[in-house]
């Protein structure tokens, strides 16, 4: 499938895995490494490319952050800081975050993989160890008295 | 650019499947973690340590610590952050530092709150040097120490020694902090300096360079391509320095200490005191922010990092008196004498044709002594290697990560 638009641009359709297809061009796309190959490979020439890892609401943000980052050139820095910011406020808590980002390793986009990784970082930067487990599920496995010795021997950081 | 098109299918409202904020398990592979934790601060991060295992083992590995420094913003810090101590370097955020009075040496890392005091170098010591060796993943503290008053200039990755022997070629030599051996041997053939000039060594971007000022008021520069080989670049740079017609005080005792032909800047310090950057393109001096009214340093650029070796103590423990009883102690009994045997064989064995009584004789084959610490406070060896005749000598620490 092999649609163009009126100023030439190849088009590629995009499959997340809940089923749901985006027609991008082939330029916001190829922000993609993992699309860019597929695209290189020829896997695009039939149908559309199926992203089984990425929900549609993921990939819908995904394409918005390709298209603004394929479409501004260098000189245009200061906003795309801006818009960046915007963009990953709107993503709203460390889950939709966590998904954005896992897509955006999966995709193998490097700027969207930094800027999320950043966000989050900023947002546990604050917060206590029981809250980040608790964040990603993770589990404690120290034992009471492994947990009191590294609490104690990291103290100042508590502080 | 075209406009963009996209069009969606089956379209679903934003949130039908999750609402935002919700409580489903969220699960991030640990390599993406890590992505996460690169752009941490040290404190945060030792924080963190108490998450799991898994993080804390991450937090303490050295490639994560390699990876986060190497992310590390520069910023400033205080040269005399906790006096009588002063900063003479910082490296990898670690800063060495040295007592105003007694001229004990210590390592610490303010972001970790950890230090270290170091052994007292040798006694004609001309240079300390903190640098790391990649291969091993020790960090080293190099002593460089004469037995003349030729001067000497240490370098990050190696250590080169620049002498004017008789034949007033000047002697090139690289110090490898892997190997621990010297390299590099080369003669510079006087004719590639004016004559009289005093060739010095400064570091740059990617290169070392030999300096000389020369005509009193132009730079000569000449990188060293490879320091083991002691190859050198083919062409001579000369930097005009204007502003030394007008302040012919300044053609002495002016070095040039580290030199970026990328920003085209020259960071040079006049009487050992008096710091400044020389701009080339526009041939004008500017100041440095890091210097004081008085001249003096005022602060280091450093890189927060997780740094640590083994040995190194909670800053939280030392104070005064255990300090000075810890001088003490190294002077009576500490350090025992282990062995005496070479363990390094035949260390850079250099020699150079010694015609002359005035020559300088390079020989790194003396004596190896191997001293470790007896009461239990580090893991680390010093080892000594003293010389015959006028020669260059050094100590080692190495520092285990």
């Amino acid at each position: 499938m092999s649609i163009t638009t009126e100023n030439n641009e190849k088009m590629i359709t995009l499959m997340s895995s809940d089923g749901e297809e985006f027609v991008v061009e082939e330029a916001v796309a190829a922000q993609s490494q993992t699309i860019k190959h597929l695209i290189e490979d020829g896997c695009s020439t039939e149908g559309s490319i199926p992203l089984p890892n990425v929900t549609g609401r993921v990939l819908s943000e995904v394409i918005q952050y390709c298209k603004k980052h394929s479409s501004s050139d260098d000189k245009e820095e200061k906003e795309l800081e801006a818009w960046d910011a915007e963009f990953v406020k709107a993503a709203d808590d460390h889950v939709a975050l966590t998904d954005l980002m896992m897509a955006a390793n999966f995709l193998d986009i490097k700027g969207l993989l930094d800027l999320v990784a950043q966000t989050l970082a900023n947002m546990i930067t604050g917060k206590s160890p029981e809250e980040v487990r608790r964040m990603w599920n993770i589990k404690n496995d120290f034992t009471p008295e492994e947990a009191e010795k590294v609490r104690k021997e990291n103290q100042w950081a508590f502080e | 650019m075209g406009h963009s098109v996209s069009t969606r299918r089956n379209i679903k409202s934003k949130g039908e499947k999750y609402s935002h904020g919700d409580l489903r398990p969220v699960f991030l592979p640990m390599e993406l973690i890590i992505e996460i934790l690169n752009h941490l601060e040290v404190k945060t991060l030792v924080r963190f340590k108490c998450v799991s295992k898994e993080w804390k083992l991450l937090i303490e590995d050295r490639n994560f610590v390699r990876k986060h420094l190497s992310l590390s913003p520069s910023s400033s810090f205080p040269a005399v952050d906790q006096p009588p101590f002063a900063a003479l370097q910082s490296y990898d955020g670690l800063i060495l530092e040295m007592h105003d009075y007694s001229g004990q040496l210590r390592i610490r890392n303010p972001a970790m709150k950890q230090v270290f005091y170091t052994p007292n170098p040798h006694k004609n010591n001309q240079l300390v040097w903190l640098g790391f060796a990649p291969t091993s993943g020790f960090y080293k503290l190099v002593s460089i120490y004469d037995h003349s008053s030729a001067g000497n200039e240490a370098g990050v990755h190696h250590i080169a020694k620049i002498s004017t022997i008789q034949s007033q070629d000047h002697e090139v030599m690289s110090f490898d902090l892997d190997t621990e051996s010297f390299s590099g041997h080369k003669l510079v053939s006087r004719s590639v300096f004016p004559d009289g000039s005093e060739v010095s060594l400064a570091y740059g971007d990617e290169l070392p360079f030999l300096v000389a000022l020369a005509n009193d008021h132009e730079l000569h520069i000449l990188g060293l391509q490879d320091c083991e080989e002691g190859k050198l670049e083919g062409k001579k740079t000369t930097i005009p320095m204007s502003f030394l017609k007008e302040n012919p005080e300044m053609r002495r005792n002016l070095t040039a200490r580290f030199i970026s032909l990328h920003r085209q800047e020259i960071l040079s310090y006049w009487d050992n005191c008096s710091e400044f950057f020389y701009y080339i393109r526009e041939e004008r001096k500017g100041p440095v922010a890091c210097v004081g009214r008085n001249g003096k340093r005022t602060s280091v650029l450093y890189n927060a990092s997780l740094v640590t070796f083994k040995g190194m103590r909670p800053e939280s423990i030392w104070d005064w008196n255990l300090l000075f009883r810890t001088i003490d102690m190294r002077h009576a009994s500490e350090w025992e004498l282990l062995d005496s045997v070479s363990l390094v064989p035949d260390i850079g064995q250099v020699h150079t044709s010694s015609t002359s009584p005035d020559c300088w004789s390079w020989k790194y084959t003396g004596m190896v002594y191997i001293y470790s610490v007896k009461s239990g406070r580090g893991n680390f060896i010093i080892i000594s290697q003293q010389q015959l005749h006028r020669s260059i000598s050094y100590v080692w620490l190495s520092l285990q990560t």
